[in-house]
């Protein structure tokens, strides 16, 4: 750290804000769910296209292993934080009335939590072979 | 640029907006990125589908299947595919720059068109991979 070149007060550095006091966490979290879903994606999609011929009944076998559903729920789970926060920054970038702002975050936040909920409600569903 | 300027209440210098920049692969690399997450988040519908059918038994499963087969099915799916191998690739390259790797000009347009290129090829590849699996 620079100090002669860096015009931040020592208060604002032990605070860690920025100008809107938040939002850091975001940018962490985005790629803390991409290096997830990366390695969840590359093992799910070798594991299906190598082990599986991807008709109903080796899939079926395929979700019962409790590693792949559960990789599958990581997949889907993140998948859905990943772009809640992707979708995010497009709506914030191209969005500036309000209200408009206001219904797409929360139609966004909407799909992300049904998109996670459902999702793993049926790979829960798929392991257990109901 | 006068005009814009001059249509601002304030003569103070404004961000320059896409049809004032000369194109550049880096900026091509930027756009495809978000194109491609947001098709991703609409991708997540399929996956769902997929999966949802999957649970309802092998006549809902074989629905779906005759869905994606259909030309414009296939068509999705091969899109999917080049979306989602672009996505994770050109995503490594954000993540690599975050840790303060290929930021010079010169390695960070190398890398955007590494990234386009591997990008289609791994689209494709995935398809081929998945027409294999159902071949098998």
């Amino acid at each position: 750290m620079n100090s002669a070149k860096n015009l931040r007060t020592p208060m604002k550095k032990a605070l860690g804000k920025g100008a809107s006091g938040h939002g850091t966490e975001h940018v962490i979290q985005q790629r803390a769910l991409a290096v997830g879903l990366l390695v969840g994606f590359v093992f799910c999609f070798s594991s299906l296209v190598f082990t599986t011929n991807l008709s109903y009944e080796s899939l079926r076998v395929w979700f019962r292993n409790p590693l792949n559903a559960a990789t599958m729920a990581v997949v889907i789970a993140a998948g859905a934080g990943h772009f809640r926060l992707g979708i995010q920054v497009v709506i914030e970038d191209y969005i500036h009335k309000g209200s408009t702002k206001l219904l797409l975050m929360l139609a966004s936040t909407l799909f992300a939590a049904l998109v996670a909920m459902f999702g793993i409600f049926v790979v829960l569903k798929l392991y257990l072979g109901a | 640029m006068t005009e814009v300027l001059k249509s601002q209440k304030n003569t103070r210098p404004v961000s320059p907006h896409l049809q004032i920049w000369r194109w550049h692969v880096t900026m091509t690399s930027s756009i495809l990125h978000r194109v491609t997450g947001v098709g991703n988040t609409l991708g997540m519908i399929l996956l769902i589908g997929w999966v949802c059918c999957l649970s309802n038994g092998p006549e809902a499963y074989a629905k779906f299947t005759a869905l994606i087969g259909s030309p414009l099915g296939l068509l999705v799916v091969l899109g999917s595919a080049l979306a989602i191998s672009y996505h994770i690739i050109n995503g490594i390259r954000h993540l690599l720059f975050n840790l303060g790797v290929g930021l010079t000009k010169e390695v960070a347009s190398k890398t955007a068109w590494a990234a386009i290129i591997l990008g289609v090829l791994g689209g494709i590849g995935m398809f081929v991979l998945a027409l294999q699996a159902l071949a098998k």
